[in-house]
């Protein structure tokens, strides 16, 4: 697996409570994440996207419309 | 006297008959002959002379006036050729003419057509490319409006459970991958 020694970048739309941020940090330790560094963005809606080096991971309901809106 | 008297002698002497002397007679036929030789030479033959030069002048100018006649006929002729063929060729180029000016008329109305049917195809693909913009500035907006609409809708909408829920569906399917 690739590994990161860095932080990587969350973008929510509401500040994420305990549980949730345990899995967020989970899942960018399985990245090679040592630190996460969360960014409140209400204009993503919904959902979450994840900055990790290069790579980004883009679950928000933003980006979802925005993919609707194209299709239509 | 008698008839028969005077008949018999007029035949036994017809001179002395007729109270004329043979001499007399004789005299006057030689100044006749004489007159008719000297008449002959003095006056017949240069008369006929001139009637001759007369009638070679006559002759010649009857040729000339043929040979005129005959010139004239072939002038009448020829010219009557020429104008024949004036006549064919003026038809010909009034015929051409016409044929030109019918050809050109085709031509314009032609070159017309075409431009009309230019003119109207590109109204029409103008006037279909003007319908598509529209129609797509109107989905845009439709979709810009739909997405505005949805926005709202889930902003309010989502709850914060909802929203942990999403997220956790993202982390669980990036996690498979």
């Amino acid at each position: 697996m690739e590994t990161h020694e860095g932080t990587a970048r969350v973008i929510l739309a509401r500040r994420p409570d305990p549980d949730l941020n345990k899995k967020i940090v989970a899942f960018t330790q399985s990245r090679g994440c040592t630190a996460v560094k969360y960014t409140i963005d209400p204009k993503i809606v919904g959902g979450i996207i994840i900055y990790i080096g290069d790579v980004i991971y883009d679950g928000s309901l933003r980006s979802r419309l925005d993919t609707i809106k194209r299709s239509i | 006297m008698g008839i028969e008297t005077i008949a018999s002698q007029l035949l036994a002497n017809p001179f002395e008959a007729l109270g004329l002397e043979w001499q007399s007679v004789v005299l006057h036929l030689v100044n006749l002959v004489i007159l008719t030789v000297g008449l002959y030479f003095l006056l017949f033959k240069p008369v006929k002379r001139m009637i001759k030069e007369r009638q070679d002048k006559i002759r010649k100018m009857e040729k000339e006036n043929a040979d005129l006649n005959e010139e004239v006929k072939e002038m009448k002729a020829s010219t009557e050729l020429i104008l024949s063929d004036a006549k064919k060729e003026a038809a010909s180029i009034h015929e051409n003419a016409v044929k030109v000016a019918n050809q050109k008329a085709d031509d314009i109305v032609s070159s017309a057509r075409r431009q009309a049917k230019s003119l109207i195809e590109r109204t029409e693909k103008e006037m279909e490319e003007e319908q598509r913009k529209l129609q797509s500035d109107i989905e845009q907006q439709i979709a810009d409006v739909s997405m505005a609409v949805a926005e709202k809708v889930l902003n309010r909408k989502i709850t914060p459970e909802d929203d942990k829920k999403l997220i956790e569906d993202c982390l669980a399917q990036w996690s498979k991958d």
